[in-house]
Parts: C-alpha cells; sequence; structure tokens
C-alpha cells in the first residue's frame, strides 16, 4: 500500500472529510493491520488532546493553570446547580450551558480601555449624526415640494404629464436619499450595539440611550421611507402613459433592462450594489444587480426579453447578472430551473458556481447550489445540452436525462437519471441473486443485499430475512415522487421492514404473515437528486424462539418489486 | 481540600463541596471521553452527564481509594455506552464510518485505560516545538477553529496542503509527547 495514500486516508478521518468509500478503505486496511490500528488510535488521540488543550485558551499558561489548580469554574456550577435542582434544594437561577471562552475574557480585560475610548468617540459621533437634518432633495424647480420633516406629506394632485414627470424624478430622489439615510443609520446602529456589548458599565448606560435614540431615528426614517414610496408610486400612477415624453431619467433604466422578476413568493430581495430591497413583481433587473429568495417558502421568477426564464427555489442567491457576450448569472447558493431560450450560438447564457461553471445553448435545465465544496453544483439538464466545467478546468457535457455533479472529491461525469414521466419498476429479486456490489452506469448505481447484523449471516439471497437489508443509491429528479413496494410473508409470522430515504425512516411496514396475498404500500417523498434508498429487515419483529430463516434461494420472506413514479394517482396492479 | 475531604464533605450535606470535585477532575474526565466518543464534538455533553452520574453514586466511593481513578471508570463506561448509542444512530449510507469505528474499537478501549490525561501538560508546549508552518496550521485549525478550507484560503495554499501539514504536525507531536513520557505505544505509522 502507498504509505503517502495512508497519509491521506488517516489524515482525513482525523478532519472527518473522508467520502463512504474511503471510510470502508479505511476500515479494511485498520482490520488487516494491527500496526495501523495502533497509527490510527494515536493520531486520533494526539488529535483529541490537542482539541481538549485548545479549548479553555489561547494562552498555553491557562492550560497549565486548568490542570493544576481545576479550572471550570462555569461548569462546576453548573453542575452544582443540577445537582441541587434534582436534590430538592434551593434554585438559583441556571446560568446557560455555553462554556464563556477565555480567550473571550482575556480579550475583554485587555481591550476595556480601547472599548471605553472608542465608545466614548463613538458616542459622540453618533449624536453629530443624528442630530444633523437630512439633506434636501435635488429639487430645481418646485418650491411646494419640498417634504423636508413632513412624513405625511402626500404628493399632491398633478395636473399635466410635465408636473407629475417632475414629481415623480422628486419623489425617487427623495426616496434614494432617505434609503442612503436609513442604510447609514443601520451601519451606526450596528455599530452602537457592538459598542453596547464591549463598553464599561459606566458607559452602558450612555451607550443604551445612543443605541435607543439610534434605533428611534432608524424607524422614523424607516417610516419616511414607507411614506416617500408610497409618494413616489402615486406619482408612478398619476403618469399619464400615452402622453409622457421620455425623460432623462426614465432613458437609461429603459436602455439597460435585463430582466424582470415576473413571480415574487415569500420573502425576496433585489440585490443591488448599494444592499438589498425588497422585490416585488415587475421589478426590472439591471446590469449587476440580483435577486434572493429568504426562507423555507420564498421563490421568485426571472424573466429575460428573449423568454429565457430562471425559476429560483426557496434559500436561493443569484447575483450579477450580466449580458457579456451571452447572458452570465451568478448562483452562489439555491436551487435554479432555468429555461433558457435558443441563444446565438456564440454568445451562450453561463452560470457561475462557486464549484464551477455551465454553459448553455438552449435546453432547460436545474442547477442545485450547494456552498459547500464537497456537496458542490449538481446539474440536471431535462431537455438539450450544457457543459458543465468544475474548478480543475475539466468539463462534461451533459444531455437530456442526465445529471453531473461539480464538486471536491468527485469526479465529473454525465450520468442519466430517473425523470419520472414513466413509472419505473425495479426488480429485486435480479438484484438479489448474488451479494455484493452491482455497479451499473443508469439511474441506479447499485442496489444490492448485505446482512444488517451477524444474526443470518446474509443467507437469504434476494429477499428480506431478517437481519438484512437492500439498499442501493438512485438518480432522481428533483421534486415529489411515490415509492411503491410490493411484499409478502407466505411461511413465517408477521415481518416487520422499514423503508428509509438517505438515511430518514420513510415508513414501517408489517406483513400479514403465513399468506400468499402481495401487498402494495406506497411511500410519497420528496426527491433532491441523489436519493439512498434502503429497505431493511428489523430483528424486532422476529418471534421468539423462532429460528431465523435460513432457505438459500429466499423465495419466503420477501418483497419483490419496487415502482417509482411521480405520478399522484398511479396505482399498480394488484396481481 | 483534597478530592476525599470534598467526598466526606458532599456527603454531610455541603453541595457547593462538589464543586471542588468538579474543577479537579474536568480535565481528566474530558480526556478519557475524548479518546472513546467518536466525534470530537459529543465531549462538552457528556462531561457534564459524568459528574451527574458520580454524584448519584457517590455513597459507593470508598474514600481512600482513587478518587481519580474511579471518575474516569464512570467516564469511560459512559464514553462507551455514547459510542455503541452514536453507532446504532448511524444510517445505512454511514455503514463504513461505523465499520471503521468498529476496527479500531479495543485499541482505542486500550488507550482510553492509560494515564494519558497529564499529556495536556505537554500539548502546548510540543506545540510551541513545531517548525513555524505546521504550528500556525495546526493553531488555526485547533485554536480557531478554522476550516481546512479556510486556512488553505489565508495561506494561499491547496486544502490537501492543509491536510498533510495537520497529519505531519500531529506525527511530529505524538513524537515530542512520546519523549516527555507523556503517550504510550508504538510509534505511529
Amino acid at each position: 500500500m502507498d504509505p503517502s495514500r495512508i497519509d491521506f486516508l488517516i489524515s482525513g478521518c482525523m478532519s472527518e472529510t473522508l467520502s463512504e468509500e474511503e471510510w470502508a478503505e479505511l476500515a479494511a486496511l485498520a482490520q488487516a493491520s494491527p500496526e495501523l490500528q495502533e497509527a490510527l488510535v494515536r493520531c486520533r488521540v494526539v488529535d483529541r488532546l490537542v482539541r481538549e488543550a485548545a479549548k479553555p485558551a489561547v494562552d498555553p499558561a491557562q492550560v497549565l493553570r486548568m490542570i493544576g489548580s481545576g479550572g471550570g469554574e462555569d461548569l462546576k456550577h453548573r453542575i452544582v446547580e443540577k445537582i441541587r435542582e434534582e436534590s430538592g434544594g434551593t434554585t438559583r437561577p441556571r446560568t446557560g450551558f455555553r462554556r464563556p471562552t477565555r480567550r473571550y475574557l482575556a480579550a475583554r480585560r485587555i481591550h476595556t480601555l480601547w472599548f471605553a475610548i472608542a465608545a466614548a468617540g463613538l458616542l459622540f459621533g453618533i449624536i453629530l449624526v443624528v442630530s444633523r437634518p437630512p439633506s434636501s432633495p435635488a429639487s430645481s424647480g418646485s418650491k411646494s415640494r419640498g417634504s423636508e420633516g413632513q412624513e405625511s406629506k402626500r404628493t399632491p394632485p398633478v395636473e399635466d404629464s410635465a408636473s407629475a414627470a417632475a414629481a415623480r424624478a422628486r419623489a425617487e430622489q427623495e426616496r434614494k436619499d432617505a434609503e442612503s439615510r436609513l442604510q447609514a443609520l443601520r451601519e451606526e446602529e450596528a455599530r452602537a450595539e457592538q459598542a453596547r456589548r464591549e463598553a464599561r458599565d459606566e458607559l452602558r448606560n450612555k451607550a443604551d440611550e445612543a443605541f435607543l435614540e439610534i434605533a428611534r431615528k432608524r424607524k422614523e426614517q424607516e417610516e419616511r421611507l414607507k411614506t416617500l414610496r408610497d409618494a413616489e408610486e402615486e406619482a408612478k400612477r398619476a403618469l399619464p402613459k400615452t402622453t409622457t415624453p421620455p425623460t432623462p431619467l426614465d432613458k437609461p433604466e429603459t436602455l439597460a433592462a435585463l430582466a424582470k422578476v415576473e413571480r415574487v413568493a415569500g420573502e425576496v430581495y433585489v440585490l443591488t450594489a448599494s444592499g438589498r430591497v425588497a422585490a416585488k413583481e415587475g421589478d426590472v433587473l439591471l446590469p449587476g444587480q440580483g435577486v434572493e429568495t429568504v426562507g423555507p417558502t420564498s421563490g421568485a421568477t426571472v424573466v429575460y426579453p428573449d423568454k429565457t426564464r430562471l425559476e429560483l427555489g426557496a434559500g436561493t442567491e443569484v447575483r450579477e447578472l450580466k449580458e457579456e457576450r451571452g447572458k452570465r448569472v451568478t448562483a452562489t447558493k439555491g436551487k435554479v430551473r432555468a429555461v433558457v431560450s435558443r441563444q446565438p450560438k456564440d454568445q451562450p447564457m453561463v452560470f457561475a458556481t462557486p464549484n464551477g461553471e455551465a454553459t448553455v445553448l438552449g435546453t432547460t435545465l436545474r442547477l442545485g447550489i450547494d456552498p459547500d465544496p464537497q456537496k458542490g453544483t449538481r446539474l440536471e439538464v431535462e431537455e438539450g445540452k450544457v457543459r458543465l466545467k468544475n474548478l480543475a478546468g475539466r468539463f462534461a457535457d451533459v444531455t437530456s436525462g442526465h445529471i453531473a455533479v461539480a464538486a471536491v472529491g468527485i469526479e465529473l461525469q454525465a450520468r442519466p437519471f430517473l425523470d419520472g414521466t414513466r413509472p419505473t419498476a425495479i426488480e429485486l429479486e435480479s438484484f438479489g441473486t448474488g451479494r455484493g456490489v452491482k455497479p451499473s452506469d443508469g439511474p441506479v448505481k447499485r442496489l444490492y443485499l448485505e446482512p444488517l447484523g451477524e444474526a443470518s449471516g446474509g443467507r437469504c439471497v434476494g429477499a428480506p430475512c431478517v437481519g438484512t437489508e437492500i439498499s442501493g443509491e438512485l438518480q432522481l429528479a428533483s421534486g415529489a415522487w411515490y415509492l411503491w413496494v410490493r411484499f409478502r410473508d407466505d411461511t413465517q409470522a408477521q415481518l416487520t421492514f422499514e423503508v428509509r430515504l438517505n438515511g430518514l425512516l420513510l415508513d414501517t411496514v408489517t406483513t400479514d404473515g403465513k399468506s400468499e396475498r402481495w401487498h402494495w404500500k406506497r411511500f410519497p417523498f420528496e426527491s433532491e437528486g441523489q436519493t439512498w434508498l434502503a429497505l431493511r429487515s428489523t430483528y424486532e419483529a422476529q418471534p421468539a424462539g423462532r429460528p431465523l430463516p435460513t432457505n438459500p434461494y429466499g423465495v419466503i420472506n420477501r418483497w419483490d418489486l419496487l415502482i417509482l413514479t411521480r405520478d399522484a394517482v398511479y396505482t399498480p396492479e394488484r396481481k | 481540600m483534597d478530592s476525599d475531604e470534598a467526598v466526606l464533605e458532599v456527603r454531610r450535606g455541603n453541595l457547593d463541596a462538589y464543586g471542588v470535585i468538579v474543577a479537579q477532575c474536568e480535565v481528566k474526565v474530558r480526556v478519557v471521553l475524548a479518546m472513546i466518543v467518536p466525534e470530537a464534538r459529543m465531549v462538552d455533553d457528556l462531561v457534564q452527564e459524568v459528574f451527574l452520574r458520580a454524584y448519584r453514586l457517590l455513597a459507593g466511593y470508598q474514600p481512600g481509594s482513587d478518587f481519580a481513578a474511579w471518575i474516569k471508570e464512570i467516564a469511560r463506561g459512559i464514553g462507551l455506552n455514547e459510542r455503541r448509542a452514536w453507532v446504532r444512530h448511524q444510517t445505512a449510507a454511514r455503514k463504513h464510518r461505523v465499520r471503521f469505528e468498529g476496527a479500531i474499537e479495543q485499541t482505542l478501549d486500550a488507550a482510553s485505560r492509560r494515564n494519558e490525561s497529564e499529556a495536556l501538560l505537554s500539548v502546548v508546549d510540543c506545540v510551541d516545538q513545531l517548525a513555524d508552518t505546521a504550528r500556525e496550521v495546526v493553531r488555526r485549525h485547533y485554536w480557531q477553529g478554522m476550516t481546512a478550507q479556510a486556512i488553505g484560503a489565508g495561506m494561499s495554499r491547496t486544502v490537501e496542503w492543509v491536510w498533510v501539514v495537520l497529519h505531519r504536525a500531529r506525527l511530529s507531536l505524538a513524537r515530542c509527547l512520546e519523549s516527555k513520557g507523556m503517550l504510550h505505544g508504538s510509534q505511529p505509522h
């Protein structure tokens, strides 16, 4: 065995970064070599010792003091408190279980003076900022529109298109001013919050007051911004559509518009250079801007003039929409389904992600982006052809019905996946006639039988004898799926088995026992692409005193057929 | 107040004396747990459980025998139980990870029986003796909690480079601790 390979495996073991295949390799090596076992254990012991040494403090001397005099005051008090509670003694207020880091305490002592000075300076600055009146809007003509300090003042009725356009421009300018002031106040608030946390006791009250004052100002400014936005909207509505000549203010926006937000669900923001603002349907996206969806129920649809659509799932962020020799989108996280209209041949649409980029000429695709480089970017192509390139510069051309993943430690290759357009049946008998891995290039990577424990020793082939499981990896299109399982048990008493997806228990099934009748059961689940399916027969259902099944051909107690479908009303034939 | 005196105080009803026991034994308990549990992050939660279990069993302790050894045995028991629970809760997708833990279990158990809690005294000293680059990587990883990716990005190196440096640093630390008589067993690979 190559020593550098062993070094790699041990190193990955310590940092918990090995893949399952690498864990398997390491486990086999450790079982075969007592010397390697010893080396692994010593590495782990050192790793854990250093971790424990690092926990109390940065200062090495503190480790010595902790050993000598016994540190962990916090733990000591927690335990004494808990024991008091259990003993029925008086209960003092409990401290949190979180261990306060000594590094934090030391840093606080060292920097207390600096915090005090900084807080005093900051307080002075804050007072200057909050006491400064808001700047006047850049209005050139209409003196009656000066709305400084008049939050409730609305735009007056507009009598003609020129005045309406001017009113809109002023309202927009006021809104922008208010936004920038609000941004400044938010930053000040954040700094004041920091100062409030760290200042000494005698300054804390003053910092609190300043913080509250800024928070009050911020709220006022938010109210003011809301009022101004309403005014701007009102001015826009009053603008006659047919007679409005293009104003200098409108022209650059119209020309530069790249796409627009067609649908908004939940919390959605437009990302701009100056921050993010709440998105609404119909918002125009300019070059360099992006969209972010926040929360589990959020979503948005962005449409380009050529009908190219981006459907953003929950918790997704796309930044810097551009038009540079073709459309460019930087997707940093989440899920994007794209229906890309045919693009000019030399101007493909490019999706850049932290783990690679996908180049599209015209297709329908789905992207799942995980910032974790080990999980990477997953590309599903429903129709057309996409080139996916990873950070190492390797690429794969992914065609309809195929997926590829660009991630650290995963070979970049296109593989077929089940799209669910029609039910797919998997006969377990054919997979189970021999034990071991059954590699395949198809959507079912492998599905094989193995014993769970030592009890049955895997003597039942192709059947769920007690203590066995069938598991395999499936490449499924994202979304809702239904798994149908056919099972029966014609000789034993009741047998229970579990159906698990990606390790999570979907449901448990108990057979009738002593019946040759086949049963079907449906298990709905949500696929996120690569899916690990396992059917596991459990020990618990085995009746006491009954011998474990030992039939070598496994035709007795079994599940024998799986059907995967996306059709909610599909029902298998009851034969 | 030594441990035995503290035990007698606790038995007389002075619960605060148990704080002395906690303060004196926390590090020893932590080291025993750290050697047994499959994942380092499990240690913090189990320390509290060890001291609570020890309190309930305190009537069974005989003053004059070795209190530290007694409580470390409790810690071993809890650590091994937690280890078994961890194995039970792993999914089929992690079976090889579980198999690996099974392969090294006996050797780990033997290591946890050795009295290596004093090695903590020398860890910082040994870290200081590492070469500059290795020391910096170790400090960033263990003391500042940075991932290999973050360390690599900060030092303009690859993640693989960080793993290799950490691995070699651990080997050097093992040799250093052994030379100080703080670590036992054969040479690491």
